[in-house]
């Protein structure tokens, strides 16, 4: 038999300067909490210009692992690391809209692959700062 | 094989690869002393029994392991031959049975969201409905175990004219003081409790709350196949 899990890890994956991190299980909070941090530590390294986050593995998102997820986002972008959610399925992703909860603030791409050339194509100096200020909007919507 | 062992052995092969299932399901089947060409639902306990080692030792995820033998617990209890074997009995009522999952700690959140979906999907919901209905259930577990610390969410199927999916949510946790204010939007919570009740609402057909503060919370909300 296996051993027992103990609070399960997502494992963040450096690939040329870029750190990518794909969830392919089901998320807890406790999981998605464990990874904000390792994902703020690995960002601390200072050697990452980018993170995606890859979530095709993802089959529901339900509102605090959406808000953990774009929380993530926005804070590595804080600490200087561009940040791209991708793979969300169509359903999650018409799920969360029907919910009133999308991604502000995030960018988003279709697949890993997309996310990657995206990474590629910021300039890793004067980003556009179209995010600003749209950190307070979430849940706002009636 | 007739359609009650075609069920069960729908629900290992959502677990299981084709030939592990069939082989469980055939060596269960001759240790319980049932023919799964003329399996009987009284005879769907004893064949469920003889899968429970199998499963231990092919299903290695808890969670999964956990989903796997609620389902097949589910398919014994009812009378009714599920979807999509036969045209479902004319009879208005719904049905008492259903899957009970206590909400007393964190992982029990992700158990009651995958068994909600797994439910869904087993219903012949698109895959939409049941992510919607996976989402629904994740936030009414959240809020249980968040806000009264434990609870108890109960899916169950809808028969009838209109196939769905109920789901109850109960707690006796510190209630809400003021539902229409949570609902309207107005309110903003530290873990966004707001949120996640809005979002329900969205998501199904039918909502209800009732709650009384200091007593606890009952949310039960309906979502249909179509």
């Amino acid at each position: 038999m296996v051993m027992m899990m103990e609070t399960q890890r997502i494992p963040i994956v450096r690939l040329s300067g870029k750190l990518i991190v794909s969830i392919q299980t089901a998320l807890s909070d406790t999981v998605v909490d464990r990874l904000q941090q390792d994902v703020a530590a690995a960002c601390e390294r200072g050697d990452a210009r980018g993170l995606v986050v890859d979530l095709s593995g993802v089959d529901v998102l339900d509102s605090y692992i959406t808000r953990s997820i774009r929380d993530l986002a926005v804070m590595a972008r804080l600490m200087g690391v561009e940040t791209v959610v991708c793979g969300l399925r169509p359903a999650v992703a018409m799920t969360l809209v029907e919910m009133g909860m999308e991604l502000p603030g995030v960018r988003t791409a279709l697949n890993l692959d997309r996310a990657l050339s995206l990474l590629d194509s910021l300039q890793p100096e004067g980003l556009p700062n179209d995010l600003a200020g749209e950190g307070d909007e979430w849940e706002g919507e009636a | 094989m007739n359609e009650i062992a075609g069920e069960i052995l729908a629900i290992l092969r959502r677990y299981l690869s084709e030939p592990t299932s069939r082989s469980l399901l055939t060596s269960a089947a001759r240790r319980a002393n049932v023919r799964l060409e003329v399996l009987a639902r009284p005879e769907i306990p004893q064949l469920v029994q003889q899968l429970g080692p199998g499963l231990n030792i092919f299903l290695q995820e808890p969670e999964k392991l956990q989903n796997c033998k609620s389902l097949l617990a589910l398919v014994a209890v009812e009378n009714a031959p599920s979807i999509p074997m036969e045209p479902p009995q004319q009879q208005a009522e719904s049905r008492p049975d259903g899957i009970s999952v206590p909400i007393r700690a964190e992982h029990d959140v992700v158990r009651a969201r995958t068994l909600g979906k797994d439910m869904a999907k087993q219903l012949g919901f698109s895959e939409v409905v049941q992510t919607k209905v996976a989402t629904a259930v994740s936030e009414l577990a959240r809020n249980i175990f968040q806000y009264a610390g434990t609870g108890e969410i109960r899916i169950r199927r809808i028969e009838g004219k209109r196939r769905g999916i109920e789901v109850v949510a109960r707690d006796q946790g510190p209630g809400i003081s003021d539902p229409a204010l949570i609902l309207s939007g107005a309110y903003r919570s530290k873990w966004g409790m707001g949120a996640g009740l809005r979002g329900t609402k969205r998501l199904v057909d039918e909502f209800e709350l009732d709650t009384h503060p200091g007593l606890g919370t009952t949310v039960r909300i309906r979502k249909y196949a179509e």
